[in-house]
Formats: C-alpha cells, sequence, structure tokens
C-alpha cells in the first residue's frame, strides 16, 4: 500500500449546511508525517472527522489504508478504525474506566487476550510517564495527562495511521514534548503515518514533514 | 443509589410481566378443571316410549360422550305401598324410558337448542330436559372470570413492557458516551453494548427465578390450599423444568430482544 490517504475533490459539510471543505485533494504516503495547519474554523477538525468516519464526504473519493469510503459498511468502517490511532482534542476518555482500561481499549476491542492488553498499556503508559497513575480515573488527572493518557491509548495497538486533531493544544510544553516525541517516535521507530491537525507546527520536531495549509475550505500543499 | 433502583425498575418490570402470564395460565387451568367438573356434572335428560341405542344417536350428535339409562326401579318401588301389584305391572309397561345423555363439553345454549332439536326429531323422545339456563350461567360466569384476568394481564404486561423500555433507554443514554467512544476505536455493536446486555440479562434472569419459586410454592402453602379447598378448585402444581424454563427462556429472550431494540435505535453510534 504506498498511499495511505487518498482524496480527491472532497466536499464535505454538516448536514443540509454550506461545504466546509470543498475540493479538496491529497495524497499520503505510508511513514510520512503530516501537518494541516489552519485558522480556528478552517476546518482542520472537519477533515480529521471523515478520515475517521465521524462525517462522510458529499463529493469526491476518499480512500484510507486502502478502504474506499464510497457506500462503505459499517462494519467495514469498524475494521478499518481498529488500524487507526486517533487523538482528539477533548481527550474522549472513558471517565468510569481507569486509566489503564483506557489505554487498553483498543487492545480489548481488537481481541487481545488480557495479559497482552496490560503488558502493552504498561509499557505505553511507562512512555507518557504516568504508569504510577496507572489506576487513577480520567477526571482525577491534569488536561495534560488526560492528553497523554489518549496518546498511549491511541499508540497501543501499533495503528497503521495516527490522525491527531489538535493533540498540544492546550497543553503545558512538558505535556507537548511528550506528545511530539511519541508521535515522532511512532514514526520513526513503528513506521507509522502521522497525520496532525494543529494551528502552530513545532520548530524543534526535527524530521521531514509535509504540509497543508486549510483556508477558505481549500486545502493548499505548503511543501 | 440510584443504580440500585434503576435495577429495581427492571426486575420489577420483568417480575410483573412474568407473574402476570403465568397467572393466566393458572386461571386457564382452573376454569378448564372447572369446565371438566361441570361436563360431569351436566347431563340432559331425555324421556323415550323406545329404547334408544348410542352409536345411533352418536351418529347425528357427534359430542355424546355416554348415552345411559336412568332406572326407574327406584320410583316404581316408592309406589309398592300405595299401588296394587296389577297396576304396578301395567305402569311399569306404560312407563317411558329416561336416559341420562353427557356431552364430550360444554355446550353453549346455541347448541344446546341445536342438539334438543335434533333429539326432538326422534320420533320415540317424548320430552327433553337440558337444564341449560343453570349451566348456561355458571359457564358464562367462568368465561367471564377468564376475560377479566386476560384483560387485566394484557394491560399489566403492557406498562411493565414500557417499563423496561424506558429503563433500557435511560441506560443507553448515561453509557451513550462510553459506547460513542468504543465506536471510534471499531468495537462492534455487541461489545460496545455489552453492559447495557449484562445488566438487563442479570435482572431479568433474577425476576424470572423469583417468579419459579413464588409458583412452585404457593400451591404448597395450607393457607391457598385451604383456600383451593373451600372454593372446590385445584390450583396446578408447577412444572420447574417446563413453565420454569419457558419463564426463564422468555424473559432472557426479551431482554435480549429489548436492548438490542433500543441500543439500535438510540445508539446509532
Amino acid at each position: 500500500m504506498e498511499y495511505v490517504i487518498k482524496a480527491n475533490g472532497l466536499n464535505i459539510s454538516y448536514g443540509r449546511d454550506e461545504p466546509i471543505i470543498t475540493d479538496a485533494s491529497m495524497l499520503i504516503k505510508a511513514q510520512e508525517f503530516v501537518f494541516i495547519t489552519g485558522k480556528s474554523g478552517s476546518g482542520k477538525s472537519t477533515i480529521i472527522k471523515s478520515l475517521y468516519g465521524e462525517l462522510f464526504p458529499n463529493h469526491g473519493n476518499l480512500n484510507v489504508c486502502g478502504v474506499d469510503f464510497k457506500n462503505i459498511s459499517s462494519s467495514k468502517l469498524n475494521l478499518l478504525r481498529r488500524y487507526l490511532g486517533v487523538v482528539f482534542q477533548d481527550y474522549k476518555l472513558i471517565d468510569e474506566w481507569t486509566v489503564e482500561q483506557n489505554v487498553m481499549l483498543p487492545l480489548i476491542i481488537g481481541g487481545f487476550s488480557k495479559s497482552v492488553c496490560i503488558k502493552q498499556a504498561h509499557k505505553l503508559l511507562k512512555h507518557v510517564k504516568l504508569l504510577h497513575k496507572i489506576n487513577k480515573y480520567p477526571y482525577e488527572l491534569s488536561g495534560g495527562e488526560q492528553q497523554r493518557v489518549a496518546m498511549a491509548r491511541a499508540l497501543a495497538h501499533n495503528p497503521v495511521l495516527i490522525l491527531a486533531d489538535e493533540p498540544t493544544g492546550n497543553l503545558d510544553s512538558y505535556s507537548s514534548e511528550v506528545i511530539w516525541n511519541l508521535l515522532k517516535g511512532a514514526k520513526e521507530h513503528l513506521g507509522t503515518t502521522v497525520l496532525v491537525v494543529t494551528h502552530n507546527i513545532p520548530s524543534t520536531l526535527g524530521i521531514d514533514y509535509k504540509h497543508y495549509f486549510l483556508e477558505g475550505g481549500v486545502l493548499h500543499e505548503v511543501s | 443509589m440510584r443504580s440500585v433502583s434503576s435495577h429495581f425498575s427492571i426486575m420489577i418490570s420483568v417480575f410483573v410481566l412474568l407473574f402476570s402470564f403465568q397467572f393466566t395460565n393458572v386461571i386457564k387451568s382452573i376454569v378448564n378443571d372447572y369446565a371438566t367438573k361441570i361436563v360431569n356434572d351436566y347431563a340432559i335428560v331425555v324421556v323415550s316410549s323406545a329404547e334408544l341405542k348410542e352409536d345411533e344417536l352418536k351418529k347425528q350428535i357427534p359430542e355424546i360422550e355416554s348415552l345411559s339409562e336412568i332406572s326407574s326401579k327406584k320410583i316404581l318401588d316408592r309406589l309398592k305401598n300405595d299401588m296394587s301389584s296389577k297396576n304396578l305391572s301395567l305402569l311399569q309397561v306404560a312407563l317411558p324410558k329416561f336416559y341420562s345423555l353427557k356431552l364430550e363439553s360444554i355446550p353453549n345454549k346455541k347448541r344446546v337448542e341445536i342438539i334438543k332439536q335434533k333429539l326432538m326429531s326422534i320420533n320415540t323422545i317424548t320430552r327433553i330436559e337440558t337444564f341449560a339456563k343453570t349451566h348456561e350461567k355458571m359457564f358464562k360466569m367462568l368465561q367471564l372470570l377468564q376475560a377479566m384476568v386476560y384483560i387485566f394481564a394484557f394491560f399489566v404486561a403492557f406498562v411493565a413492557v414500557l417499563l423496561i423500555f424506558k429503563q433500557i433507554r435511560i441506560w443507553t443514554y448515561e453509557h451513550n458516551r462510553r459506547m460513542s467512544i468504543m465506536t471510534l476505536f471499531g468495537a462492534s455493536f455487541f461489545m460496545k453494548s455489552a453492559m447495557l446486555y449484562r445488566m438487563t440479562l442479570v435482572d431479568s434472569l433474577f425476576s424470572s427465578i423469583v417468579v419459579c419459586a413464588l409458583y412452585t410454592i404457593a400451591p404448597k402453602l395450607s393457607v391457598v390450599k385451604e383456600f383451593a379447598a373451600e372454593l372446590d378448585i385445584v390450583i396446578p402444581e408447577f412444572d420447574l423444568l417446563l413453565e420454569g424454563g419457558t419463564l426463564i427462556g422468555a424473559s432472557l429472550l426479551f431482554a435480549l430482544v429489548a436492548v438490542t431494540i433500543v441500543a439500535r435505535k438510540i445508539g446509532r453510534v
């Protein structure tokens, strides 16, 4: 699979409203690190939502990890999502589950044994420096810690593609650094394709990346 | 506390649903039993100048169970002291034959009339006593009682079903956030609804066991036995294997269907 994301002429809107994204096209190869930047309300999150199937394009062709979104069945969409790691702006952690259980979620869905789930969760929580908070609940953590848990969850099942929506939006510099290092590590060590939607590209990232800029609903390739 | 009360609303509703269902079965059994008793007690008296053959009558009236002659010996014995033996012999010769005609089931008023007409069409039959009025009244009373129980049970069950659906809907909304997060990571419908299934199935199982226990114990209680004896009715024994299995199976199946319908309708995640 040469291209992980193939999008051509996408029009995306919420319901019957005017399209937020118009005629968007992008080609993202495996193991690429991609940024999509743009002003607030430009539709960055809308693009991410369409890539994991929360929103469907009105027009155009979209193919993610070899799965075509035209007339996609819910079972096929579920299967695709098991190969994605998504980091949400609002973390989307399950409040009634512990940190450990939250990180184990994609592994449980993937059908891994309990011992594998626990081992992998511990390994990732160690990476995000939260192993000592394994039995805490999300509401007992700070915003930065919650986002690090969400990051560990997104990486738990070694996804083919990581989609991160403003992963460092409101975080302190320490948490931001941990998250960027993890995303960088996923690309470099695991060969994962990473697509990040953000306001600002960190200057100290130190890797090659592709950059799209979103303006007025139109996606421009910058570099 | 709120969580416990939400479980009670499923448990009580399932209990009421199963209790009313089984109650209709018990009433049906009691009424059938009572109806059999009425049939056994009920007979049409036929007076005929000549002997009647059961087989020939059955050809015309298939619901005839049996035809037996009522002996006139008792009446004649009573008249022995008041009449001469000659007159008694003459009376014996002139006296018609009396028959008791039993039916297989309780006929309604219309059917009794048809049977009567068929019997009257036989030349030798001179008189028929059907006792239709007494019998009809009793039978109608039983049917009314049964219908009232059925209607009442239906409404109770209907309300119980509504309450069960309402509670599952509340649970679905309570767990909606978790279910949508699980969806975003590719969880199947049954995986993300597992909690709802577990809660509803456990509550339903508990309630059905309580209903089974109640119907097993109740007929054995002396108070119930005495009451049944006073009314001359038989309260059926609860068949734990067949009836209990049906109740438990039905409640679990209902729980599965209810959760699937509600979670699919509301969840859509």
